[in-house]
Parts: structure tokens; sequence; C-alpha cells
């Protein structure tokens, strides 16, 4: 209970007739790499948006680091499918945002943030616009600034989904390497069963209506992960026993649509 | 038998005629009601007056009422043909003959003012000296502006540096000058009875003080009855009937001066004391002495003639109009 | 990924045709005039309000309206600009704040600038002050609206990634609506700064005594048609000028953008 980073317990979380979640337990330890994998609809966003307090939930509680959440936090840093970076400050202004809002000094704000901006490796883009940058470069840019601002939690939502292959496994290699220096909590929803299980220390699936855990399993992949593991034995085995709970899940989705 | 003949034609005609009359070729519209610009101010005593108590009926010709708040603006009304007949006072006349204009004729002068417009101010002030750096209110281009302007030259101040003259309507300058945003009001009947009549208030100069009413008993802003030019061409006949009408208006006003006030209160919101005093206080001219103002000796068109040359030195018009050319008297 | 692109007309190539079209307009306007097909009260020739222009700026006076005219658009407006852009963003984002204020701002716009003229003059009396608060009253609601519709602008995924980033509500309102909503709130107030000059213009037709509104009137009331349209062009002169100023502000304030 006390190695705890996050606390979800017996919530449910209701759109009026729409009950997306229902009864949900779930303990998220520190230094854990979390990844939510399931169809869509089975309320995965809606559990890292009550994790940030974006939400509340219709009955039970959330909480981070021993403090309940009932309002939208900064321990819990997310990180945005579609990048969230202002488009009229630069790449340094955007990293330093948070720090700015905790009223950090000029000085010091800018020297964290130059240090987070090279971590993920765009060290001399700094004076460089939003508009002017590719998505992967976009992304980076928003994982440094959750990174500056030092949340308890760092969540992300679908956060590569919208990144060609080659730029989703620079990025992945790039959070690996991210998460394995800072020892961060991390929530990561994806829709890939390969994604999960190159970044993930665990895994939960999810199914839908309500949306409820359906499998939870340690990902014991050794660290560092480069891109070969994904040829070895384990990897494939480890992919075979979450793929049909996936596929169990997916077709029951498809069947209640259908039907 | 050619009487007989003669006598059906001249029957046959006298039924065509009229048909033809309506005939909008032909445009002798006979007795359709023609429309007159004026205001409360006196100068539109008498068209109000031969209005209200019938004296235009009576002759067979209707004509209409309108009011404009402006000189400028029933002097728009008549270039743009939306009446036909006006009373105006002569700075606007002045400026629109000095562009030019050729849409009216002047055809007669109404009256003789000279206390009914003037420059208001705060008991304690007792020449006009006393009000530089003071602010004025008065109505620009109106007759209250070159008596203002002429004052002010006569006591050898400048209109632009000693003083700030302030543009303000009519109806404005009684609040302003309670309110005490301005220092001193020039202004006209009602306007001016009504500021006259505030506490702590005199008259510092009337009409009587304006420079050219010394030589040629002008006013800076006398008034004058105007007809256009297209009704002059179309029915000169009824000019003459309006003017008629106006002539026996006049002669109620100087004889029979409190009947008239019970007429002239609706427009103008005076009480009956204050509107038999501003009747009695001018003079209502006769038709026989349109004829010496106007024609011979002309002493009317010498003084507009002069005004007009006064706005030209006063910087009010460019240049000035020959005043005759615009005259016709044949009405009368 | 090449493209072939084909070579486009260079965007200034066309400003010779608008150049004509002008000089155009005007050679025919002078020589409809001078046919005599129209009388020069309603409508002088350009030589004649050119002639107008040239003894009013020698007199002095006519630099002076232009001014007279600029400065109180200016103060009105910026005023104007300064208490609505804040208070729109806040009533843009609370619910609570738009249903406070909705009666007296539903009461205020249709409002025309001109009927506040003697209240103003009531309040204020007569001076340079009544004549900014014309233009303020004409302007602020319009601008307050603007604003408003400006904060729906912004993507609301910016606010949620502020929020996440620890901004307070101030914080957002002034970090990321403020900065957010600028290019609509720019152009908005592009459009009500050619709403305040209307305003100095009725301003100007009482208690004034330089301006280009009182310089119309002041002609139309000595039908001086000249001196109108001069004043009209000027209008549209300055109005344009400040335009441009205003395009250069934008280009600067949103560099981002490029």
């Amino acid at each position: 209970m006390t190695t705890s980073m996050i606390s979800i317990r017996g919530v449910s979380k209701s759109f009026g007739d729409n009950h997306v979640l229902s009864n949900l337990d779930l303990e998220v330890k520190k230094g854990e790499f979390l990844v939510l994998l399931g169809a869509s609809g089975c309320g995965k966003s809606t559990l890292l948006n009550l994790m940030a307090g974006f939400e509340k939930p219709t009955q039970g509680s959330v909480s981070v680091n021993g403090k309940r959440i009932d309002d939208v936090t900064s321990a819990c840093g997310m990180v945005f499918q579609q990048y969230a970076l202002f488009p009229w400050q630069t790449v340094q202004q955007n990293v330093e945002f948070g720090l700015k809002m905790k009223k950090m000094p000029k000085g010091e704000r800018a020297e964290i943030a130059r240090r987070f901006i090279e971590m993920v490796g765009l060290k001399g883009s700094e004076d460089k616009y939003p508009q002017a940058l590719s998505g992967g470069m976009k992304q980076r840019v928003s994982i440094a600034r959750v990174l500056a601002n030092d949340p308890d939690v760092m969540l992300f939502d679908e956060p590569f989904a919208a990144l060609d292959a080659m730029t989703r496994q620079v990025l992945q290699d790039q959070l690996l390497s991210i998460y394995e220096q800072s020892g961060k909590t991390i929530v990561f929803i994806t829709h890939s069963i390969d994604e999960a299980l190159m970044l993930s220390t665990r895994m939960v699936i999810m199914g839908s209506r309500p949306g409820r855990v359906v499998q939870d399993l340690r990902n014991e992949l050794p660290h560092p992960r480069t891109a070969e593991i994904q040829l070895s034995e384990d990897f494939i085995s480890l992919k075979r026993s979450i793929w049909e709970t996936v596929q169990e899940e997916v077709g029951r989705t498809l069947a209640v649509t259908r039907g | 038998m050619p009487m007989n003949r003669r006598a059906l034609l001249r029957s046959t005609a006298a039924a065509i005629v009229p048909a033809i009359g309506g005939f909008p070729l032909i445009g002798r519209a006979a007795n359709r009601p023609y429309t007159y610009g004026g205001s409360a101010w006196l100068g539109h005593y008498s068209a109000y007056i031969a209005i209200k108590t019938g004296i235009f009926s009576k002759k067979g010709l209707e004509i209409k009422w309108q009011s404009f708040p402006t000189s400028s603006d029933r002097m728009g009304a008549v270039m743009a043909g939306s009446i036909d007949l006006a009373g105006t006072g002569v700075v606007s006349s002045l400026a629109l003959m000095a562009a030019g204009a050729s849409q009216f004729k002047v055809i007669a002068t109404p009256n003789n003012f000279g206390r009914a417009e003037g420059l208001l101010v705060r008991s304690n002030v007792s020449n006009i000296a006393q009000l530089k750096g003071k602010k004025i209110g008065v109505t620009f281009a109106s007759s209250t502006h070159v008596l203002v302007l002429d004052l002010l030259k006569q006591a050898g101040m400048n209109p632009d540096s000693d003083v700030s003259l302030i543009n303000l309507p009519a109806p404005n300058l009684l609040s302003a000058y309670q309110g005490n945003q301005i220092d001193a009001a020039a202004a006209w009947t009602p306007s001016f009875d009504r500021i006259k009549a505030l506490p702590n208030t005199r008259v510092l100069a009337d009409d009587t003080s304006f420079s050219l009413y010394k030589e040629y008993s002008i006013t800076p802003g006398p008034d004058v009855l105007l007809a256009t030019t297209k009704l002059a061409k179309e029915d000169p006949a009824a000019i003459k009937t309006f003017l008629q009408g106006i002539f026996e208006a006049n002669a109620m006003l100087t004889n029979a001066p409190e009947e008239a006030a019970k007429v002239l209160i609706e427009i103008t919101g005076l009480t009956l004391e204050e509107q038999v005093n501003t009747i009695k206080q001018t003079g209502w001219y006769s038709a026989e002495q349109q004829r010496s103002l106007l024609v011979a000796p002309g002493s009317f068109v010498t003084g507009m003639q002069k005004l007009a040359e006064m706005l030209v030195s006063l910087k009010q018009i460019d240049k000035a109009p020959v005043v005759r050319n615009w005259l016709d008297a044949g009405y009368l | 990924m090449a493209e072939v692109v084909k070579p486009r007309k260079s965007a200034g190539s066309l400003a010779w045709l608008s150049v004509l079209s002008l000089l155009g307009f005007l050679a025919a306007w002078e020589l409809i005039c001078r046919s005599g097909a129209v009388d020069p009260i309603f409508l002088p020739p350009p030589s004649q309000v050119w002639a107008r222009a040239s003894t009013m700026f020698g007199q002095g006076t006519l630099l002076g309206h232009v001014l007279a005219s600029t400065r109180r658009v200016m103060v009105g407006f910026l005023a104007a600009a300064a208490v609505a852009i804040p208070l729109g963003i806040w009533l843009g984002t609370s619910r609570i704040a738009r249903a406070i204020f909705d009666p007296v701002i539903s009461f205020l716009r249709p409002l025309p600038s001109m009927s506040w003229i003697p209240l103003s003059l009531l309040w204020f009396g007569i001076n340079e002050t009544q004549k900014y608060s014309i233009v303020f009253m004409g302007s602020f609601v319009p601008a307050l609206l603007y604003v408003m519709e400006a904060t729906r602008s912004i993507d609301p995924l910016l606010i949620r990634a502020a929020r996440n980033l620890g901004a307070q509500r101030w914080q957002v309102m002034r970090e990321v609506l403020l900065p957010g909503c600028l290019p609509q709130i720019i152009s908005g107030m592009k459009i009500i700064l050619g709403l305040s000059w209307t305003c100095v213009i009725s301003a100007e037709l009482v208690a004034a005594k330089e301006g280009l509104g009182f310089m119309i009137m002041n002609g139309k009331e000595f039908f001086q048609t000249d001196t109108v349209v001069l004043g009209m062009v000027l209008i549209s002169f300055t109005v344009l000028a400040t335009d441009l100023v205003v395009r250069a502000l934008e280009r600067w304030l949103l560099a981002w953008q490029r």
C-alpha cells in the first residue's frame, strides 16, 4: 500500500446513460511502466483522465501519491496524442511553462528546460516555433515539457499513434531511456500490442461495456530493451498470451456493435 | 350654326381640359397640396397662423406644414424638391446662392425682429471683453453665429483664439447653459426666452447691437420666404395666393396678438405672456412695405448684399453672390 | 517528394491595374461634373475638392481636423480595447460571470453611440473627455462581444494541457487564452476600429469645433459640398493609414504564425 503511487478504488464513471467504467480497482506501484491495452470505448482514456483529475469518478476514489484527486493536478503530467504545444511559444518557452506557473525565476527555469530539451534530443531547437517542427519533434517537446515539471506520474494517451513507424520506434527508444534514467511512474495507453510489450513493465488489458480489468500481467522482458527483442522467444510467447484476450475483447465489442 | 358650334367647342374644351390637366405631361395639377417647411422660430409665425386659422384654405390653397430643426435641413429639402415653400434665415440661403444654387427664389421678407435673439450671459458679465477665455455655446451657421462673430469683431477679439465657440444645436443650449458647461449662450426664440428666464442671467447684446442693424436695419439672419423655381414655373398663381395669405396673417399678428399667440404656443411652447411679447416686439410687414423693401429703394436687398459681404469677411462663405439675382418680387 | 510548381504571377503585378482603375474613376467623375450634368452643389468635381483641400491646408486648419479626430478615435478605441480584452476573456471562460453580466450587455448593445451624447454632455461637460466617452460607449460592447467569441476559438486541449502543467485559473487566462486568442481578437479589433471612426463622426456633430465630423457637418450647414466630400475622403485615407499601422503591429505580435 505504501509503495502504491496510484490507487484506483471501486471507481465507476458514467456519462449520463453511458457507463464507461464499473467498479474498477487498480493499484500502480511507484516506478512501474503500466500499459493499458484494450478496444476503443473500454474506458482507457477515461481512466487516464480520472488520474489527471480532468474527470471526477461517479463512485469510488482516485489517489496519487497518497493524495485524493478531485481536481486537475500537475502531479500527473499528461502527454497528449495531438501534442498540445502552445503555438505562440518557442520550444524553450513551452518546456518552461510548468515552471513559470510555479513562479520559478527566469534563469533557473531556463536552465532546467535546456536540460530536458537536450534529454529528448532537441538541443539546438530551443528557439524554434512548433509550426516548424515535425510530428516526432513536437511530441518530444511535449514529453520534455511534462518532464521539466517533475510530476509524480507521467500519463501518455496514445502519444505515438499519429506518427510514422520509424519515428515511433525512435521515440519509443527515447522514452525507454528517459524512463530508465528518471524512474518515473508511467501509465501509457496504446492500441499496439507490440508497443505495449516493448515499453511496459506491466500490462493491463481492459474490457469494455462496462470498462473493467480483464487481464493484468507483468512484463519481465529484460532491460535495456532494443529492437531485437521483438524477435526473441519470450517476446513472442508473452505476445501470444495476451493476443487471445485482446482478440476476444475486440470480437465482443464488434458483436455488440453489430448486434 | 357657328355660334352653337363655338359653344359646343368651348364646352367640349371645358370638359377635356380638366381631364388633360390630370395628365402629368401637361402638369397643371390644380390645387395639389404644397408643403411649407418651417420651425418654431418666429420667422414662420406668419405661415403657421395662415395655415392653422384657415386663411390659406379659404383662398382655395392647401398648404401642409413640415417642421425642420435647422435652416440647412430645410434648405436641403428645398434643393431636393421635397418642399415647395419655406421660410429661412438668410445665412443658409446666402450660402446656397454663393454655391450657385438655382432651385429657389426669394419672394418676400415677412418680418423685422430685433430683440428675439441675442447673447445671454451670467449677471456679473457687463461687456463682451469679459468673455475672454470662456466658452460660448452657439448654433453654427445660424444668425446667432453671425451675431456673435460680429460682436467679437466689434470688440476687437479673435473668435478662434480669444474665446471658445462651441457648436450646439438649439435644444442643447439650454441644458448646456444650465449645467454650467458653457459660460454664455447665443440663442434665438424660444430657446432665447427659456435661457433668459433663468436666474442670474442677462442679455448682454441682441440684434440691435449688430453692426449692420445700426446702418441698414438688417439683423444678422433676417427671415425670407422662398419658393422653388419649379413651383414658380408650374403654379405662379399659388405663390401669389400664398403671399396674400401671409400678409393677412401678418395683419392678425399686428392687430390681434393675443389671438395669434393662442395658436402659436402650440408650436413654440412659450407661455401666453412670453408669446404675446415676442409677437409685439416684432414688426410684421404688410404687402405695401414689401415693395419699398424689395424693389424701390430696396433697402432690404442692399442690407442682404452687405450681409453677404460680411459673411465673406467672417470667412463663412467663399464669395458674395449678387443677391438681386435671386429675388423675384413679382408675386406681391 | 518533389512537386512541380507552376510559376504564379507575383502579387505586385496587379497593383498597376488598381491605380489605373482609380485614375479612371477620378477622370470619369471630373468629366461628368464638367459636362454640367450634375449641379456642383450636389456633387463637386475632384478638382474642386482638391482646391478646397489646398485652401484649408494653407490656412492650417486641415491638419488640425485630421489630428483631432484621429486622437479622439485612438483614445476611445484603446480605452475600449483595454477594458474589453481582459473582461471579454474572463466572461468567455466563466459561465457565472456571463450570467451576471449578460443583462447589462444585452441592454447596452443595441444603443447607438449617438444616443449617449446627451448623457455624456451632462456627465462630462463640453470637453475632450466627452468625445472620448462617445467613442468608448460605441466601441466597448461590440469589442467585448468579439473578444468573448474569440475565446471560443482556442483549442480546449491547450487549456487542458496548461492546467495539467499547473496553471491556475487566472494564469490560464493570461498565459493561454490571451496569446492563443490573439489572432481572433486582433481581427475583431480591426473591425471595431472602423466602428470607432463612425462614433467619432457622430460625436463631433455636437459640441465640437474641430475634427473631420465637425468639418463635414459645418460644410453641410454652409452647403460647401466640396468640404463635405473632402471630409469623407480624409476619413477614408486616415482609416486606411491606421489600418496599415495595425497590420504591421499584427505581423509583429503574431510572428509565431509565420
